[in-house]
C-alpha cells in the first residue's frame, strides 16, 4: 500500500478513535434512567457504576445522587488536530520523549502492558485550559459534626508551556528550560495566610523536582521552598499537596497499572459554578449536581518509593478527556483512606472544562475539605507574571 | 497582671463578633477600599531560671490598622491610563499601650542590666503610642513598580540575625529581637524602585532594584534606662535622626535565577546602626559604611534540601574598643579617636529541609531549618568591639536550629528554636512555643525564651542575659 493512503488512513484512525470516545456517553443504562435520585434507600441501583466509597458515601454520609442526562464534549477542533499531527511522535523512555501537543497515546490497548503508563501521560497532557485561573477558590475544612472548622481562601493562575493547541505561540512557549507549566498562587483570607504567595514550576524533566517559591508577609520576602514534600498537608486541609487534581506527583515517581475499563457515574458537567456542598449529616456530599455516565480507565498508582504514606492510588479517568473523575487513598496498612472527587465544569463557548470545585474527603478520620471554586479558562497574562519579582508584588 | 488590659477583653469581644462573618478584610467603596488590622494582647512574666519570682514586666496592647486604597487600576478609582497600570496608596497604622508602667517603674529582681527608676516624663512617652507606621504609594508602569513613602524594605534570606537586611534599622526596646522583624523594624522615608527586566542570555527573571534613603536616618533602638529591655546605660543618647539631605543612603540589587540557583547581588552605602564611641568627639558616633554582599539559594535534589548562603563585606566598619582589656593602651596609642577601621566579613549558610517524624506526626511534616552565622574581622587587631562585644581573631560564630510542625488540620502549631553563641562558653536561647488558632480570626500563642549563659563572659551577645528567663502569652484578634 502506498505509503500517503498508509498515513490517510493513520490519520482517519486517530479521528475516529476520538470521536468514538467523545460518543461514549450516549448509552443508556437499565439500572439507572435520567433524572432518577439514588440515596441510601436504593444504592444498590447504581452499585456497579460508583467506587466503593461513593457507595459508603450513599449509604451513611447522606450522599443523594441525581442522575443527569449522558451529554456529548467533542474535543476543541484544533486539540483533535494536533493529535493528529503529532500522533506517533511521543515515546515512552524513562520520560515521555518527543511530545508536542494533542493527547499522547489516543489508542490505548488494554492488553498493552503499557497501558497504565500510556494513561498517565495522557492524564499529564490531557485537554485542559492553557491558561487558567481561579479569582476564587475557598477551602473549608468540615468536620463530622457538620460544623465548618475554618476556611481559607486563594486565587490561583497556571500556564501551560508545553501542549498549546489554542492559544499562541503552539504548540509551546520560548522553552529553553523545558517548562510544562508555571502557576502562580495567592492566598488572600484567613489573615494568618493572607498574603502568602507560592511560584511553582514543573519541568519536563522527570529527574527534575518542582521549583517552588513562598512570598511570606510575616517576612517581607520571598523564600525558596523544597517542592520535595508533596505528600505533606497542604495548609492543614486534608489534600497532600500530591493529591490535587486526583494526582500531581510526578509521573516516574509511580508505578501506573491499568486495571481496567467501565461506565461510571460521575460529575462531569455541575452546569454552574462555584459547585456546593452539604448534605442532613456531613456538609461534604455534592449537592444538586448531575451525576453523569462515563467511560472510565481505572489505573492503579503505586509510589516507588518505599517510605511514601500511601501504599496505593485508584485513579479514575476519564476515558475521552483523560480527567480525573475520582481517587482513592489507601494507607500503609492497605486499608482505605481518602477519596477526591473532581467534579467538573463545561464550557461551551471555550470548549473547555475547568474546575467548579473540589472535594477530599477522610473516611477514617471523617474529615473533609471542600473547595468551592469559580475557574475561568482563559486568562490574559504571559510568562512575566511567573517570576520571583512578580511574586513579591502580588504577595503584600 | 494588673494595668488597663482593656485590650485584652476587646479582643475577646472583637473575635466573638466577627467569629461568622464571610470575610476577614473589610471592603468598602465598591471595593477599592480593604481594610484590615491586628489587635492583640502580650503579657509577659520574667523570672530567673524560672525558679525566683516572677515579676510583670510586659502587657502590651497592640493595634494595627491597615487601608489599602486602589487609586489607579481596573478596580480602582480611576481606570488605567497612560503607561500607568495602577496606583495604590497604602496606610498603616498603629497604636499601643503598654500597661506594666502603670502597674510599676522598678522591675528589681526582674530587671536587667539597665533596669532602675524610670523617670515619669519617659515612663509616659514609652507607655503608649500613635503613629502612622508605614504610607507609601504604590505605582505600577508595565515592567517597573515604583514605591515611594515610609516603609520598610527586606533584602536577604537569613533568619533571626540579619546580613543584608539593613536598610530599616530595629526597634529592640519593648522585646530585643524576639518578636518578628516586620514588627520591629523601624520604616523610613525612602523610595523603592523595582525593574523587571525578564530572561537575560542565561540568567532568567533578572530585575534591578534600586532604593534611596533622602535624609531618615535611625539608629538602632536599644531603650530607654529603666525600661524591662533597655540595651544602653542611663546618660546615652541613642536615637537619632533627620539626616541633612547631603547624606543620603542608596544602593541597589540584581536579583535572577541560573540553573538552579536564585542569587541576588546587593550594594548599600548607609550608616552603622548601633553605636561606636568616639573619644575624640565624646559621643556615640554613627559613621558611613558601605555594605557590599550577596545572597545565592540552590534546591537539592538528593537532599531534598534548600541551601542558603549569605553574605556581606564591609572594607570600613568602624569598631570600638574593649575599654576591659588588658591591651587598652596599646590600642589607644594606635588609634587615639577610640575607633578603628576595620575589614569585616559575615556569611551565614543556611539549610531547610521539611522532614517526615512519622511517629510524631503521620499528616505534616517537620520543618527543619539550621544557619551558621560567622562573623570574620580580616585586620582584627586586640582589644576591639564589634557592636559592642569584644571580639576575638578565630571569628564569632552562633548557630541557629528551629523546628515546627502543625497538628489538628493546621490549628495547632507547636515551634521550638535554639540559639547557641558558640564562641561563649553554655550561652544559649531556647524558645519553645505553640500557637492555637481557635477561629480564622483568633489566635493564641503559649512561649517562653530561656538563657543560659555566664553574665561575666567576655566574647557573649546573650549570656549577659542569663536571668532573663521570661513566659509570654499572647492573645490575637485579625481582621
Amino acid at each position: 500500500m502506498e505509503k500517503g493512503i498508509k498515513e490517510g488512513l493513520y490519520a482517519f484512525t486517530i479521528v475516529l478513535i476520538l470521536v468514538v470516545l467523545s460518543f461514549n456517553v450516549s448509552l443508556v443504562f437499565a439500572q439507572v434512567k435520567t433524572g432518577e435520585l439514588i440515596d441510601a434507600n436504593n444504592w444498590q441501583k447504581a452499585a456497579d457504576l460508583l467506587p466503593p466509597p461513593v457507595i459508603e458515601m450513599l449509604k451513611t454520609h447522606g450522599l443523594v445522587i441525581k442522575v443527569g442526562e449522558s451529554k456529548d464534549y467533542p474535543f476543541p477542533s484544533e486539540f483533535v488536530e494536533a493529535t493528529k499531527k503529532y500522533a506517533g511522535t511521543a515515546k515512552l523512555e524513562d520520560n515521555l520523549l518527543g511530545y508536542q501537543a494533542g493527547l499522547p497515546f489516543p489508542e490505548i490497548n488494554p492488553k498493552d502492558p503499557n497501558a497504565g503508563i500510556k494513561i498517565a501521560w495522557n492524564y499529564q497532557y490531557h485537554c485542559e485550559p492553557e491558561q487558567r485561573y481561579f479569582p476564587k477558590a475557598t477551602f473549608v475544612w468540615n468536620n463530622k459534626n457538620g460544623a465548618i472548622e475554618r476556611t481559607a481562601t486563594l486565587a490561583d493562575r497556571k500556564l501551560l508551556y508545553v501542549g498549546r493547541t489554542m492559544t499562541p505561540p503552539i504548540p509551546e512557549l520560548p522553552n529553553p528550560d523545558g517548562i510544562i507549566y508555571k502557576e502562580l498562587l495567592q492566598l488572600y483570607d484567613p489573615k494568618d495566610v493572607a498574603g502568602i504567595g507560592f511560584l511553582q514550576i514543573r519541568y519536563k524533566s522527570e529527574k527534575k523536582d518542582d521549583d517552588t517559591w513562598a512570598y511570606v508577609p510575616a517576612l517581607r520576602r520571598v523564600r525558596r521552598m523544597s517542592a520535595a514534600q508533596r505528600t505533606d498537608a497542604y495548609i492543614g486541609t486534608d489534600i497532600a499537596i500530591e493529591d490535587f487534581y486526583g494526582f500531581s506527583g510526578k509521573i516516574t515517581e509511580f508505578d501506573w497499572k491499568f486495571i481496567t475499563r467501565k461506565k461510571v457515574l460521575a460529575i462531569r458537567d455541575t452546569e454552574r459554578q462555584p459547585a456546593t456542598f452539604g448534605g442532613p449529616k456531613y456538609k461534604w456530599c455534592p449537592l444538586d449536581m448531575p451525576w453523569q455516565a462515563r467511560e472510565v480507565n481505572i489505573v492503579e498508582v503505586i509510589s516507588k518509593l518505599k517510605s511514601h504514606p500511601y501504599s496505593k492510588r485508584i485513579i479514575y479517568l476519564d476515558a475521552q478527556w483523560a480527567d480525573c473523575f475520582y481517587s482513592e487513598i489507601y494507607d500503609k496498612k492497605g486499608e482505605f483512606w481518602k477519596l477526591w472527587i473532581q467534579p467538573w465544569y463545561w464550557w461551551p463557548q471555550h470548549r473547555l472544562f475547568t474546575y467548579p470545585a473540589s472535594d477530599m474527603i477522610d473516611f477514617q478520620a471523617l474529615h473533609a475539605t471542600t473547595v468551592p471554586t469559580i475557574c475561568e479558562p482563559k486568562g490574559t497574562y504571559g510568562p512575566d507574571m511567573f517570576t520571583i519579582d512578580a511574586l513579591e508584588k502580588v504577595g503584600r | 497582671m494588673g494595668g488597663k488590659n482593656w485590650v485584652l477583653i476587646s479582643v475577646f469581644i472583637f473575635g466573638f463578633i466577627f467569629e461568622n462573618s464571610a470575610s476577614a478584610t473589610i471592603f468598602l467603596d465598591g471595593n477599592r477600599i480593604e481594610a484590615e488590622g491586628i489587635l492583640y494582647h502580650q503579657s509577659i512574666w520574667r523570672s530567673a531560671n524560672l525558679h525566683h519570682e516572677y515579676n510583670y514586666i510586659q502587657g502590651r496592647n497592640q493595634l494595627d490598622l491597615k487601608v489599602l486604597f486602589h487609586m489607579v487600576g481596573e478596580n480602582g478609582y480611576v481606570k488605567p491610563f497612560g503607561i500607568i497600570d495602577g496606583i495604590d496608596l497604602r496606610l498603616i497604622g498603629r497604636g499601643f499601650y503598654d500597661s506594666v508602667y502603670d502597674v510599676t517603674n522598678d522591675w528589681g529582681s526582674a530587671g536587667g542590666f539597665f533596669s532602675g527608676h524610670l523617670e515619669n516624663g519617659i515612663r509616659n512617652n514609652i507607655e503608649k503610642y500613635v503613629d502612622l507606621r508605614e504610607a507609601y504609594v504604590d505605582i505600577f508602569m508595565g515592567p517597573l513598580a515604583l514605591r515611594v513613602g515610609k516603609q520598610q524594605i527586606v533584602w536577604g534570606k537569613t533568619d533571626f540575625f540579619r546580613l543584608l537586611d539593613i536598610i530599616n534599622p530595629l526597634d529592640y526596646s519593648w522585646h530585643f529581637f524576639f518578636e518578628s522583624f516586620d514588627d520591629i523594624r523601624i520604616p523610613q522615608k525612602m523610595a523603592k524602585a523595582l525593574l523587571s527586566v525578564g530572561d537575560l542570555g542565561p540568567f532568567r527573571d533578572v530585575s534591578l532594584e534600586f532604593v534611596v534613603n533622602p535624609r531618615d536616618f535611625n539608629s538602632t533602638n536599644l531603650g530607654h534606662f529603666g525600661m524591662p529591655w533597655a540595651l544602653a546605660p542611663a546618660g546615652f543618647e541613642l536615637y537619632k535622626k533627620n539626616k541633612p539631605f547631603d547624606e543620603p543612603q542608596y544602593g541597589g540589587r540584581i536579583q535572577a535565577r541560573i540553573g538552579g540557583f536564585s542569587f541576588t547581588i546587593n550594594d548599600y552605602y548607609t550608616f552603622q546602626q548601633d553605636p561606636v564611641f568616639s573619644l575624640a568627639k565624646g559621643a556615640l558616633t554613627y559613621p558611613r559604611i558601605n555594605v557590599l554582599g550577596g545572597a545565592i539559594d540552590y534546591y537539592d535534589n538528593f537532599s531534598k534540601s534548600v541551601l542558603r548562603l549569605e553574605l556581606t563585606y564591609v572594607k570600613d566598619k568602624k569598631m570600638g574598643v574593649d575599654f576591659t582589656s588588658p591591651y587598652l593602651l596599646e590600642f589607644l596609642t594606635n588609634h587615639p579617636t577610640g575607633r578603628a577601621e576595620k575589614k569585616e566579613i559575615k556569611y551565614c549558610i543556611g539549610i531547610d529541609r521539611p522532614t517526615w517524624i512519622r511517629f510524631l506526626n503521620q499528616k505534616q511534616t517537620f520543618f527543619l531549618s539550621g544557619q551558621l552565622f560567622m562573623t570574620h574581622i580580616l585586620d582584627w587587631e586586640k582589644a576591639i568591639t564589634d557592636d559592642g562585644v569584644p571580639t576575638r581573631k578565630r571569628g564569632h560564630p552562633i548557630v541557629t536550629i528551629l523546628t515546627n510542625t502543625t497538628y489538628m488540620n493546621g490549628r495547632l502549631t507547636p515551634q521550638i528554636y535554639w540559639t547557641w553563641d558558640v564562641q561563649s562558653r553554655n550561652s544559649h536561647i531556647i524558645g519553645p512555643s505553640i500557637q492555637y488558632l481557635i477561629s480564622n480570626y483568633f489566635n493564641v500563642k503559649l512561649g517562653s525564651n530561656l538563657f543560659w549563659g555566664q553574665k561575666k563572659a567576655r566574647y557573649t551577645y546573650f549570656g549577659a542575659y542569663k536571668d532573663y528567663d521570661e513566659l509570654y502569652i499572647r492573645v490575637q484578634f485579625n481582621f
